[in-house]
């Protein structure tokens, strides 16, 4: 199989049983990703580079913890998310609601459907999501730009943020809302 | 860009080749995660250990009874509380759902589930220690060897002055004469014939303030309970 076509879990594999040359490969597949998540989770900390090199050296550290029967992917993000909320609580400036207890995780909520935005509508809130990230609450801003730049669905966001499915879609809602708000003032 | 991407994977292989970033072997996972599953549990242990120790020491004051007999009785109850070993338990529940988050299939549950499932699981675990000798070796143990620990049994100064146990010396047409458990002092307990439900011998909880002559009119009268 050529290496290019082989699934993020085999690959991770590969480099669990001691073939760390094509750890490469997956350090080509998510820098674009880490780099991007890095700058609109953190909107451009001079710091975003040296963080998402801390993140693939983790994960290449860590590696044997994964599971090759899940998904890749929610599991390195997850490793990218502390990363980045430790460097936003070390920022002062920015420790707006990044504390352990959080009520929109205790309680339970109706899981909302995950609405199928249309083409349009996805430009629309990624534009929006660009001008006005830096103004919106970190617990919010997350969520949306899993969604909405590394299109991920609700599980796999659950699984990045460890919260349940359904706070993912109350987070989802509320974060549009603000934005709409944001952008109408 | 590409530039930034070059300079990533540079420095991520560099760290690898010079041996500055190492792969963790997997039994370092493996004993990580059963030092967690074994310290979730001991925690939940000492959580159950304090939680059936307030049950112990609430029963053995007697304030445990004292709800049922309306507002006075849960008056009672509630300046009985043992604080510290509840204040224990809270923060043995907060230890052991924060080390529970630690799983995907708690995490994805909302937390309120989290807390009802310990408290549920906790409650249960108690009553089911409570009335066994498990406490009362625990207390003649510590009470010879570690007074310090001990003195999360002495329920006797939190006890207010209403609550009286004793034992049933003599009946009387206006109620009965109860002696202490220490059996010297004794008071008259004043109680309807109609509820005394009592034997001779019986060892009984008298909820009521004790007037200057020894005389109780009691709010409640429960028996007690052999543990």
């Amino acid at each position: 199989m050529n290496e290019n076509e082989e699934k993020d879990e085999e690959i991770a594999e590969r480099v669990q049983k001691g073939e760390s040359e094509v750890f490469r490969l997956l350090v080509e597949r998510y820098e674009p990703k880490m780099t991007r998540y890095a700058r609109r989770f953190l909107f451009g900390g001079a710091d975003a580079k040296d963080l998402v090199q801390d993140v693939f050296i983790k994960t290449y550290v860590n590696i044997r913890s994964f599971d090759v029967n899940q998904r890749f992917s929610p599991w390195i993000y997850r490793i990218a998310h502390n990363e980045f909320v430790n460097a936003l609580a070390k920022r002062q400036k920015d420790k707006r609601n990044l504390s352990l207890f959080d009520l929109d995780v205790f309680f339970p909520h109706l899981l909302a459907k995950e609405t199928a935005d249309s083409e349009a509508g996805q430009k629309e809130m990624r534009a929006m999501l660009d001008r006005s990230l830096a103004t919106l609450n970190p617990k919010y801003r997350e969520p949306l730009v899993l969604y909405y730049f590394e299109e991920m669905d609700y599980r796999a966001i659950a699984d990045v943020l460890h919260i349940p499915v359904s706070t993912v879609g109350v987070r989802l809602a509320r974060g549009k809302a603000m934005l709409k708000k944001i952008v109408k003032q | 860009m590409e530039q930034n991407k070059n300079d990533i994977e540079k420095k991520v292989f560099d760290a690898i080749r010079h041996g500055d970033a190492k792969m963790r072997p997997r039994w370092y996972f493996v004993v990580r995660a059963v030092l967690f599953a074994t310290g979730s549990v001991v925690f939940f242990l000492l959580l159950v250990y304090f939680a059936s120790t307030a049950i112990v020491t609430l029963h053995r004051s007697g304030a445990w009874s004292a709800p049922a007999f309306g507002l006075s009785g849960w008056y009672l109850f509630f300046r009985s509380l043992p604080i510290i070993l509840i204040g224990f338990t809270l923060i043995f529940v907060i230890v052991i759902a924060l080390l529970a988050r630690h799983y995907s299939l708690v995490y994805h549950q909302p937390l309120v589930y989290l807390l009802l499932v310990i408290a549920g699981l906790t409650t249960l675990a108690s009553f089911l220690i409570a009335p066994t000798s498990f406490h009362g070796a625990i207390m003649d143990y510590t009470t010879a060897n570690l007074p310090f620990a001990h003195a999360l049994y002495e329920y006797e100064e939190r006890v207010p002055g209403e609550v009286h146990q004793g034992v049933i010396v003599t009946f009387m047409s206006t109620g009965f004469i109860l002696r202490d458990l220490d059996g010297n002092v004794t008071a008259t307990v004043v109680v309807a014939a109609a509820t005394t439900s009592f034997g001779l011998g019986d060892t009984v909880i008298v909820f009521g303030d004790e007037n200057a002559s020894n005389t109780i009119q009691p709010f409640g009268v429960e028996k007690l309970l052999p543990w």
